[in-house]
């Protein structure tokens, strides 16, 4: 698992709570332009678990996502300096992510890259705001989630509101943590479904 | 934000771009990046843990990133760029010979010496045969023993990247320092010395290739001395070809031992 950040930007965990994550973001790349390996990994946390999401979406090989993901954070370790933006962070490393995606599936399997993943457009990460939930949003997601049979249910309510790790919700479900991991992963297929795109 | 974004967290592992207090929250948030890692379809630590050891392997030396961007294999290019005798002290030392030697050379008025380069560089050519490959001279010695390569086919492959930079480093000497005009009469004993030196390592080990390759080249010198003939006999025609003879003869004596022993290497370590 990941090691703790060290360095003064983990002393500045709090102030960056208080700014905005996009002055934050900003800041991080420039820290990491200026050689600044705990920065980098700040950005990890916060950029690593939806780049995941997308990659993973985009490819049918785990491999593949998880290589390009490794690489989207190597290439922003070494090309930061060529950063300019202001507050554009996350369309920046969903442009780098998508492009070493697709170049490792050209380079590796082609065809592996389903179509529907070349065709979408390019930028779709333009908005850092994308995902903001109005209330409307959580109230459909704990209804579908209502729908979920017990088991998935449960697995769902220890690990996202009880905030329990996979081994924790696992004992406490009496159940081997593969199970508990394939039960989290079939409710998510069902709300992705039951929500829509 | 103190409060756990816990319905965003299963759209964000499903790919979407949190918002900025979010980010923000996650920069810090313990808990949710547990939930994050555990929802996320990817092993997010191993992933970093990926992303750590390229930041922490070394970075290739120029050579090495030359030789694979000419399209030699980067374990071959790895091995070529760390042999013992390329580096910066080594070639300095070389450097540092012959221009020692050439420098009080060239204030000798009449050509009764040969060039500096002609003596010293199949001297040092020999002498970067016992510092290519071997126990005593490479840290990385155990590793290679290991790899597929032979030892003799190791040995080689390092002579040829010495004797590029020896032929380098002596070229530009001969160039600058010598007053007596660029000649390359000193490529082919140096190539002769090196080979000599190899085949001998190749029986023994580098260190007494090298002794030999150095003495052999001594001794042509100390016959040329006490033949009494003209200093330009040593780089004179027949002296050239004879030189090539040799060489070749011992490129045969080497293929055809390669040949025979299947590559393999009776140093100390492996002596039979």
């Amino acid at each position: 698992m990941m090691g703790a950040a060290g360095g003064a930007w983990e002393a500045a965990g709090m102030a960056l709570d208080r700014v905005t994550g996009a002055a934050a973001d900003d800041a991080l790349v420039r820290a990491v332009a200026g050689g600044d390996r705990s920065a980098l990994e700040l950005l990890y946390r916060r950029h690593a678990p939806w780049l995941a999401g997308r990659l993973a979406a985009r490819t049918s090989s785990r491999d593949l996502a998880e290589e390009a993901l490794q690489d989207t954070f190597l290439a922003v370790w070494r090309s930061a300096r060529s950063y300019h933006g202001t507050g554009e962070v996350p369309a920046w490393v969903w442009g780098i992510a998508r492009r070493r995606l697709a170049s490792l599936a050209r380079r590796q399997r082609p065809g592996i890259l389903s179509l529907e993943a070349a065709a979408e457009p390019p930028d779709s990460a333009a908005t850092p705001e994308e995902a903001a939930l109005g209330q409307d949003a959580s109230t459909r997601i704990r209804l579908a989630i209502s729908h979920l049979p017990a088991e998935q249910q449960a697995a769902i309510t220890a690990v996202v509101y009880d905030g329990k790790s996979i081994q924790a919700a696992a004992r406490a479900a009496a159940v081997p943590e593969g199970t508990l991991k394939s039960r989290l992963h079939r409710a998510r297929l069902h709300l992705r479904k039951e929500l829509g795109p | 934000m103190t409060e756990h974004p816990t319905e965003l967290l299963l759209q964000i592992a499903d790919g979407a771009t949190p918002p900025q207090e979010a980010r923000a929250h996650l920069t810090t948030c313990q808990r949710c990046r547990q939930t994050l890692e555990a929802l996320a379809p990817l092993d997010l630590g191993y992933v970093w843990d990926g992303v750590a050891a390229e930041l922490d392997a070394p970075r290739p030396s120029l050579l090495e990133r030359l030789l694979v961007a000419v399209g030699v294999r980067p374990g071959l290019a790895r091995f070529t760029a760390t042999t013992p005798s390329l580096r910066l002290a080594w070639l300095g030392a070389n450097l540092l010979v012959l221009l020692l030697v050439a420098l009080p050379l060239t204030s000798r008025p009449e050509a009764s010496w040969p060039s500096a380069v002609l003596l010293v560089a199949p001297l040092l050519a020999a002498a970067a045969v016992a510092f290519a490959y071997g126990p005593a001279v490479d840290p990385a010695y155990e590793a290679v023993a290991a790899t597929p390569l032979s030892p003799v086919a190791a040995l080689l492959i390092r002579l040829a990247a010495v004797l590029v930079a020896n032929t380098v480093l002596a070229g530009a000497v001969d160039l600058l320092v010598d007053d007596r005009g660029p000649t390359v009469g000193w490529l082919l004993p140096m190539t002769a010395a090196a080979l000599l030196a190899v085949l001998v390592a190749s029986r023994w080990t580098p260190m007494v290739g090298a002794a030999t390759g150095m003495g052999a080249w001594l001794l042509v010198l100390a016959g040329w001395q006490a033949s009494h003939q003209p200093v330009t006999w040593l780089t004179d025609p027949s002296t050239q070809a004879a030189y090539a003879a040799v060489a070749a003869t011992l490129l045969v004596l080497l293929i055809k031992r390669m040949a025979q022993q299947g590559w393999s290497l009776n140093g100390p370590g492996d002596a039979a």
